[in-house]
């Protein structure tokens, strides 16, 4: 009987295909999507220290408990307008391999599990700056919601970017 | 094959062998002073005998190759078939660093390379004994023997004479196990059991040191086999065949019974005291010899039957300690004389000492040390509130929190230290080396070798230490003659000092050489444009001897392969700055020169002068900071576009360090700065501060807002995004939970000093 069971879990797996859970924020006026996976916890925008001589798109470091945490100003990096942290505004720290780093958004909404099948490959939304680090798009009800990856996020480019220096 | 370097026993190898061939390059050179020490050859030999036991089970046949050959030369050294001279020790010293170099490759996940032909076909030649052949002395076993060939015996190893010489191929040792295997099944005991064992018992000599837990499997297998009787002589002989190669089979042929087990025995009782030990419960004869035979070494003989019995008893306790027990002590004490290796081996294996050390990798160490850090911040900020909160009892609580976190810092700072010997060690090589390069006669001494300093500092030491050792041999120490002619003894000293001073350690590094000529120095410096006339002839004789810091400098007139390309000196100050160290050189001309090498105790606490600028803090290592003063105390000019302050009649380059933070941004005062700096004086009330700190060889300032005081910080590393960012060192996290910049002055000065 467990067998049963296995097979019409599979069955509905198979109809529905295996899901993936993304915490929502906003960036100006769209929605974007990380995987949960990868996020390691959300915060109030504390104060935060700049760095001298940092990447423009650093925004500086936090005293996470006790350890130091790179906070990314997303907005640049997707090439918005940059914006002074509101009340709003909250800081996902993300665990990308080794590495810990926090992204500032406008607001964190909310863990949407969407399926697998319902991921389309980006079209060239936004613009260039943006459409590197997209997973993908799904489209919802309320818009359509980004996702994006936060390993390209945080690296590759990144480390070219501070290589150069 | 391939290497796994996952496998535990891979690493344990090669962290094993690491510290056996360390110390086998230290007593390879006091072997060139003590060529008579019968300890240090036997040392030595069993060190080459380790390694190549364990690069035998791994398949690592290029290793074996060399350490096999090697191991035969001291074979012979040790018994007093050869005398060491310098060719040998060339040969030998040589065949070391073609292991290291081939651990090096091994811990890269290569495969070793094989040793040149060259020189395999030198240690064969070393591998003839001075005097005679040795087929005779072979034939005649026994405990009075020639020691040579009981200790061949026992080592396994084959000789000339009997065709021997093998290597313990993977082959061997496969068939070695699958023996194991059929003989055990024979026996109807669990084969497992015995291969286990004979897997503690290969662990152990890849160990040497026993660190390795008994094994719970060997006192059942002792009991299993002890139990059975079906091991037959043949097959008992087979097995030591298979493990020993031929080497042993000459001994058995040649000699009565007795005798022949006598040397069966023994290997087995040095080098495998698993297997003694589990056949040694059998009832037949040459099983039962097999224990017996050290014991028979001790008494000078005695019958295989009563042995037997007093075998039985043995497995037990000595199984127990197996695990503990140095197997190479066993053999070492068989091949010395008949006598000892019974009563080594026995006494090792029944007096089970308990490991009273662990092994930790040293990244936990870090991750602890990590915490305590944290912990220490967490201790500020109570500490902090405990002002704020006035209470009594809170505030005996933080005190005591005070005390254990402090005890607790200290503490696991302390398993991080390492003495310096683990540096030194590597020297009388190295000195060794140069003077036979050199044709120079130099002896090296050492004091305070115990010195504690923390490990990442000892690492990073080694290679600055060497550069100034070499400089010290090249540069410094006369060549014989000269020496004599100037009436000093015709070898030269170079000596090596460590001490703690406070909480720095003072590293001394000393010749009783030529001496350094400030009057040269200050010639070559102009020669090589390095200042003009004028300038050269200001500096005193200790400026003048930092000269050789500076970048392109070098006082030797031709370059050797020794030192002297001119990168080196600078090199060593720029290594020994990051480290937070200093160097400091005092030098008599026709008497020697020292070097004077200040280091702090450890790297992960900082002691930093915690600043403000911009109203954000920042700390600036204390190890550069001079002194500190008032702005507006000063006398200020503008030089060449920068503010330069004149501090007892000589001018110092002013930075600022706002317009670095600039940069990221944010406005600063900038107008009134520019102002201040544009009229060279500031007529408002600039209580700014200026801090002097010492660059390279020179003293510049930092003008800063306000400082705070002196902090202890525990550095914490910037993200990777972050990482490696010109100007700073790290960050850390100020006991108000705020974050400080740790400043990395050369490299801001470096990157940023046209704008600041």
């Amino acid at each position: 009987m467990a067998y049963e069971n296995m097979q019409y879990e599979e069955d509905a797996e198979l109809a529905e295909g295996p899901t993936s859970q993304w915490v929502t924020f906003k960036l100006g006026r769209e929605h974007y999507g990380i995987n949960v996976m990868q996020v390691q916890e959300v915060l109030p925008p504390s104060e935060i220290a700049p760095v001298p001589g940092a990447p423009h798109f650093v925004l500086g470091i936090i005293n996470l408990r006790g350890k130091v945490v790179t906070v990314i100003d997303t907005r640049l990096r997707f090439g918005l307008e940059p914006r002074e942290a509101g009340k709003e505004s909250r800081i996902i720290v993300m665990e990308v391999g080794e590495n810990i780093a926090g992204i500032l958004v406008d607001s964190v909404d909310e863990v949407a599990s969407v399926r697998e099948a319902q991921i389309d490959t980006a079209p060239n939304v936004g613009n260039e700056e943006s459409s590197r680090y997209i997973y993908g798009v799904v489209s919802r009800e309320d818009g359509l919601l980004i996702l994006v990856d936060a390993n390209k996020l945080l690296t590759e480019d990144e480390w070219q970017e501070v290589a150069a220096l | 094959m391939a290497i796994d370097l996952d496998d535990d026993i891979v690493q344990d190898f090669l962290v094993e062998s690491r510290e056996i061939l360390d110390r086998l390059g230290g007593q390879l050179v006091d072997l060139e002073q003590h060529g008579e020490d019968k300890d240090l050859l036997n040392s030595v030999f069993r060190g080459f005998h380790t390694i190549k036991g364990g690069a035998g089970f791994l398949g690592l046949n290029p290793l074996v190759e060399v350490c096999h050959r090697t191991e035969d030369v001291f074979n012979l050294l040790r018994n007093g078939e050869k005398r060491v001279s310098p060719e040998l020790m060339d040969t030998v010293l040589r065949a070391l660093d073609v292991v290291v170099a081939q651990f090096g490759q091994i811990e890269n996940g290569q495969e070793p390379e094989p040793a040149s032909e060259e020189l395999l076909g030198e240690l064969d030649r070393l591998k003839q004994p001075d005097g005679a052949a040795a087929a005779e002395s072979h034939g005649s076993g026994a405990g009075d023997s020639a020691p040579r060939a009981g200790a061949q015996a026992s080592d396994g190893e084959g000789t000339d004479s009997s065709g021997g010489g093998e290597d313990i191929t993977e082959a061997e040792f496969d068939a070695l196990l699958d023996t194991l295997e059929t003989e055990s099944s024979d026996t109807g005991s669990g084969s497992d059991e015995i291969t286990d064992e004979e897997f503690e018992q290969l662990l152990d000599e890849l160990h040497g040191k026993g660190q390795h837990k008994g094994a719970p499997e060997e006192p059942a297998a002792a009991e299993q086999s002890g139990g059975d009787d079906e091991i037959s002589e043949e097959e008992f002989e087979q097995l030591l065949d298979n493990l020993y190669g031929p080497g042993a089979a000459p001994g058995k042929d040649g000699t009565p019974p007795a005798v022949a087990d006598h040397k069966a025995g023994q290997p087995a009782a040095g080098e495998t005291p698993a297997e003694a030990e589990g056949a040694g419960g059998a009832d037949s004869d040459a099983a039962a010899a097999a224990p017996a035979a050290p014991k028979q070494g001790a008494k000078g003989g005695g019958s295989p039957a009563s042995e037997s019995a007093a075998a039985a008893d043995k497995p037990a306790p000595s199984a127990g300690g197996g695990g503990k027990q140095p197997p190479a002590q066993g053999g070492s004490g068989s091949q010395g004389n008949g006598k000892g290796g019974g009563d080594k081996g026995g006494d090792g294996g029944g007096g089970s000492r308990v490991e009273a050390s662990v092994r930790v990798d040293t990244a936990k160490l870090d991750e602890i040390m990590n915490l305590v850090g944290e912990l220490v911040l967490v201790r500020n900020r109570l500490s902090n509130l405990r002002n704020v909160l006035d209470d009594d009892r809170m505030g005996q609580a933080v005190s005591d929190l005070e005390l254990v976190t402090s005890d607790l810092q200290s503490s696991v700072m302390k398993t991080r230290m390492q003495p310096i010997k683990k540096v030194f060690g590597r020297f009388p090589r190295v000195i060794r080396d140069l003077a036979r390069q050199l044709d120079k006669e130099v002896t090296l001494e050492t004091h305070g070798e115990e010195t504690d300093l923390d490990k990442n500092m000892v690492e990073a030491l080694s290679d600055p230490m060497v550069h100034l050792v070499r400089n010290a041999v090249d540069h410094g120490v006369e060549y014989p003659d000269e020496r004599e002619a100037a009436g000093k003894p015709r070898q030269g000293t170079v000596t090596l000092a460590a001490e703690q001073e406070g909480d720095h350690i003072l590293l001394t590094i000393a010749d009783d050489g030529r001496g350094m000529d400030a009057d040269k120095l200050r010639n070559l410096a102009v020669k090589k444009g390095v200042m003009d006339q004028e300038s050269a002839s200001r500096l005193d004789d200790k400026e003048a001897f930092n000269l050789i810091f500076h970048p392109g400098f070098s006082s030797k007139e031709e370059i050797s392969d020794v030192s002297g390309r001119g990168v080196g000196m600078d090199v060593v100050k720029n290594s020994l700055a990051k480290l937070n160290g200093t160097v400091d050189i005092d030098s008599e001309l026709g008497r020697g020169t020292s070097m004077r090498i200040q280091l702090p105790l450890t790297l992960a606490i900082l002691p930093t002068l915690m600043v403000k600028v911009s109203g954000r803090k920042f700390a600036l290592p204390m190890s550069v900071v001079r002194e500190i003063f008032e702005l507006q105390d000063v006398r200020t000019n503008v030089v060449n576009n920068r503010l330069v302050a004149i501090v007892r009649n000589k001018a110092m380059p002013l930075f600022f360090l706002e317009r670095w933070l600039d940069q990221s941004g944010e406005p600063v005062l900038r107008t009134k700065r520019e102002m201040a700096e544009g009229n060279g004086e500031d007529e408002g009330e600039d209580e700014r501060q200026v801090i002097t700190v010492i660059v390279g060889n020179q003293a510049v300032g930092f003008v800063v807002d306000e400082v705070i005081g002196l902090e202890e910080v525990v550095i914490k590393p910037l993200g990777a995004l972050l990482h490696g960012l010109p100007g700073l060192a790290g960050s850390t996290i100020t006991g108000d939970g705020q974050i400080a910049l740790i400043v990395d002055i050369p490299s801001l000065i470096k990157a940023h000093g046209r704008r600041l």
